[in-house]
């Protein structure tokens, strides 16, 4: 291409995605003429999903002379039809900061110094048979991501759990997908959504629970105002505990003290139940009730342990349980009138309308995420408004793989690519696929992420290998874990793109491949998996993750249950995984059709993706010759939970009297550590800052732009004072994204979590602010 | 030099206002859309900071309710 129509080139794309960008935010828009993307000799378009979040959308890269130049959305794209947020148009410029890791480093002398990567590698897996030698298998473990590709994460499996045999291998989708898997095992038996994004396409409410949709998942949420623009009955209800920009697209917001969320979910029941709104036929038929223990904790003990003690209960024992979240008593928790819980209430007990109910961080970090999840599936499971087109409890991921790394795959250390360790069953299965002896996977799990670091404070893990993530900076409670890093025994690898917080503790460091400099797989938060190829080739010593960890297996002796190529192993670990997942519940496409298409869903039976789980018409597995199928469980009945309000282990009080909520913005990926290099999204928002309200501002003498010192009991940091922000919390709240590295707000953060899930709670601790 | 684009939003019925004063900036190109609720504009600018100044000239255009940033690219100064 001529520098000329370089120019040419550019400003095309700038005007297609300008075109692109407005119908997103002005739905039924068109342009007379749009714009196609000028081609020219030795510039082709090639298929992806986004490197970004969990919608998984499928996106066309341009490359030009061995160099990716321009992202636009993929028509094909079940996700996102085109459609693309401002992340994805930047995705390419997050491979070409000016400071990529290109070669290998080493910490001597206290200094991390470039070597040659196969020093490296050999020093990796020379600590890591040095450290079984001397500690045992389990003082070794590895930290990934929902950002690892599937063979990335299966390899990390095969090698931890089948072949040397310890369970320390857990991922950062604990920190933000775990309370949504064990909702679903609890309430389903088996993890990820019933439905599929086709159901904006057929609903007729948006009930958003916590969820920032509009900023988290911008694409999704175009697709529910171009439902709404079309059909003005359609109705949004956001949930929240400071306004947003979904709450402000909203039809009706309902901003809540936090944790009550609880009590808002069992009113709706109280009132489905109450008004008589029960699908009885379903409700007799397709589920049964339990409660569960509730005297649980808040995790804030070192190995903290916790046992379901499930009891079988009737209808009339919740409605009963149910009499202590009457409206008028959940409004005095939450805040909310008892008018505004009567009427979404409505909403689910209308036999006339369709509702999909969405959630992701709001819920699952939570310290009763878990139960929040079971309380939203109960308003669906009790008027019968599940897993038809339409009428869909949702659950969002934040991460492009959390599902199809972490969740299928199980890099957690409880799971295996089929099941769990703890049933021998699952063990036999996974072991004959990865052929080592059974006895070498063992039957409990270790620890969850954030036992995994505090096992690293009191000595019992001494090396840990870091791929895709930056718990240096999202780790809750921080300085207790960057504190254990650095201790001096312990040895710590980081697989990186950039430096980082997480490669500052680091003994060594691989320059990772990223995205589609490597081929790779990603699964997207409606079962749909999505295949990669190669591009470009990855700068300097730059490798996959996946080869990575295959290069020190073979150090370490293994090499013989990773025979493969670098020309062959993406599609060999793919056949090799499909043969854990065979079957009617959880098939997965084969190799070739992912190649071919921008996606494919799972369960995958007979040519075909599965777009609604548990009901008969559209899905083969399921077997009862009913209507549905809830076979996840053995008797096919999904459970309506008991679960109470229990307030937040850490609540605001005289000495600090704020709520502290964290989260993300539009703009940057997570700890930004790839969006705060383009230019564009780290112009757009620099820094960190705090969003307060301006009465509590005033108060404070607190003005539009102070820097304001936040501190909790753990911890401090300064960051500028927001006061007409896009967030605005209610008075008493305060809100601060965590993307950036120079404000660590994550010191200021408390690690509870979920008694069930272990994921924790990021969304509220005690604060106190002062002018700075 | 900056290449970037914008989606801008009228203030109802003033898209005609808002065009006339996006024509008096410099190295603009517009699209309208056919309903006139929305237009996208692409900017091409000297630098970073004449990028940044042109930004605050569009927050003063009259017409104008609101404009989001899109996309941007920077070529280098030889091309």
């Amino acid at each position: 291409m001529s520098q000329v129509s370089r120019r040419s080139f550019v400003k095309t794309m700038a005007m297609g995605a300008a075109m692109s960008a407005a119908s997103s935010l002005v739905p039924g828009v068109s342009f007379a003429n749009p714009l196609e993307v000028e081609n020219s000799p030795g510039f082709k378009w090639h298929k992806a999903p986004c490197r970004f979040c969990g919608v998984g959308c499928s996106v066309l890269v341009g490359v030009e002379k061995g160099k990716a130049v321009a992202v636009k959305g993929d028509p094909r794209g079940r996700a996102n039809k085109g459609l693309c947020c401002v992340k994805g148009y930047h995705a390419v410029m997050a491979l070409y900061g000016a400071d990529r890791l290109t070669r290998a480093k080493v910490r001597k002398n206290g200094k991390l110094v470039d070597v040659p990567i196969e020093e490296a590698l050999d020093l990796v897996a020379s600590k890591m048979k040095q450290t079984i030698k001397e500690s045992g298998k389990d003082a070794v473990s590895i930290y990934g991501s929902g950002q690892w590709t599937i063979p990335d994460g299966y390899v990390a499996s095969k090698l931890m759990k089948g072949v040397i045999g310890t369970n320390n291998l857990e991922a950062n989708a604990r920190l933000c997908m775990a309370s949504a898997v064990t909702g679903f095992l609890t309430s389903f038996g088996s993890d990820e959504p019933m439905g599929c994004y086709d159901d904006i396409d057929h609903a007729d409410v948006f009930v958003l629970w916590g969820n920032n949709m509009a900023e988290m998942h911008p694409v999704l949420f175009s697709r529910l105002l171009e439902r709404r623009l079309k059909n003005p009955k359609i109705k949004i209800i956001s949930l929240e505990t400071r306004l947003t920009r979904t709450g402000r697209a909203a039809d009706k917001t309902m901003i809540f003290e936090p944790q009550t969320d609880l009590a808002i979910g069992n009113a709706i029941s109280q009132q489905i139940i109450e008004n008589k709104w029960v699908n009885e036929s379903f409700v007799s038929e397709y589920t049964n009730f339990k409660s569960g223990k509730t005297d649980v904790g808040y995790g804030l003990k070192d190995k903290e342990k916790f046992k379901e003690e499930p009891q079988g209960i009737n209808i009339k024992q919740f409605a009963e349980f149910l009499k202590d979240y009457t409206p008028e008593k959940a409004a005095e928790l939450s805040g909310v009138s008892a008018t505004d819980i009567k009427y979404l209430s409505s909403l689910y007990g209308d036999p006339s309308k369709k509702v999909m109910s969405f959630w992701c961080m709001g819920v699952n970090q939570h310290t009763r995420g878990t139960w929040m999840n079971n309380i939203i599936y109960n308003a669906h499971l009790l008027t019968g408004k599940i897993s038809t087109p339409g009428n869909s409890p949702f659950s969002l991921t934040g991460q492009p793989s959390a599902c199809g790394t972490v969740r299928e795959v199980g890099t957690l250390t409880h799971k295996l690519p089929h099941g769990v360790v703890m049933k021998e069953k699952h063990r036999e299965h996974a072991a004959k696929i990865w052929g080592v002896p059974v006895e070498n996977i063992p039957k409990k799990p270790t620890y969850h992420t954030t036992e995994m670091f505090r096992a690293i404070d009191r000595g019992e893990i001494k090396f840990m290998w870091i791929q895709v993530t930056n718990p240096m900076l999202t780790m809750p409670n921080l300085n207790r874990y960057k504190k254990a890093m650095l201790k001096e025994d312990r040895f710590i690898v980081v697989s990186d793109i950039y430096e980082t917080p997480t490669t500052d503790v680091a003994d060594v460091i691989l320059p990772s491949a990223c995205w589609i400099e490597r081929e790779g797989m990603f699964g997207n938060s409606e079962r749909t998996t999505q295949h990669f190829n190669q591009l470009i080739n990855p700068p300097g010593d730059a490798m996959s993750d996946t080869w990575q960890l295959i290069e020190v297996a073979k150090r370490m002796g293994f090499e013989k249950y990773f025979p493969w190529t670098p020309e062959n192993h993406i599609e060999k670990i793919w056949n090799e995984y499909c043969e854990h997942q065979a079957g009617p519940k959880h098939g997965m496409a084969p190799y070739e059709v992912l190649k071919s298409q921008a996606g494919a869903q799972w369960p995958y039976v007979n040519g075909k993706s599965t777009r609604w789980r548990f009901n008969s018409k559209y899905d083969p597995a399921c077997k009862n010759g009913k209507e549905f199928h809830f076979y996840g469980k053995p008797d096919g009945k999904a459970v309506i939970w008991q679960r109470p309000y229990q307030p937040a282990p850490e609540v605001p009080s005289e000495d600090y009297p704020f709520w502290l909520c964290t989260g993300r913005v539009i703009e940057h990926w997570h700890s930004g550590s790839m969006t705060r290099r383009i230019p564009q999204l780290h112009r757009a928002v620099p820094e960190a800052y705090i969003e307060i309200h301006p009465e509590d501002a005033a108060k404070l003498n607190i003005n539009n732009g102070d820097m304001v010192k936040v501190s909790s009991i753990r911890g401090s940091q300064t960051l500028k004072a927001v006061l007409d922000g896009r967030g605005q919390p209610p008075k008493g709240s305060l809100f601060v994204p965590f993307f950036d590295e120079n404000k660590l707000i994550n010191q200021v953060t408390l690690d509870a979590f979920d008694h069930i899930s272990k994921q924790p709670d990021y969304k509220k601790c005690a604060v106190k602010i002062e002018k700075a | 030099m900056p290449i970037s684009s914008y989606v801008l939003l009228p203030q109802p019925n003033q898209m005609n206002l808002m065009l006339d004063e996006l024509m008096e900036l410099d190295n603009v190109e517009i699209q309208v859309s056919e309903d006139q609720q929305a237009a996208v504009l692409v900017s091409e600018t000297v630098s970073v900071k004449a990028e940044e100044s042109f930004q605050e000239k569009l927050g003063l255009i009259q017409g104008l309710q609101a404009f989001t940033y899109v996309f941007g690219h920077e070529i280098p100064e030889e091309v």
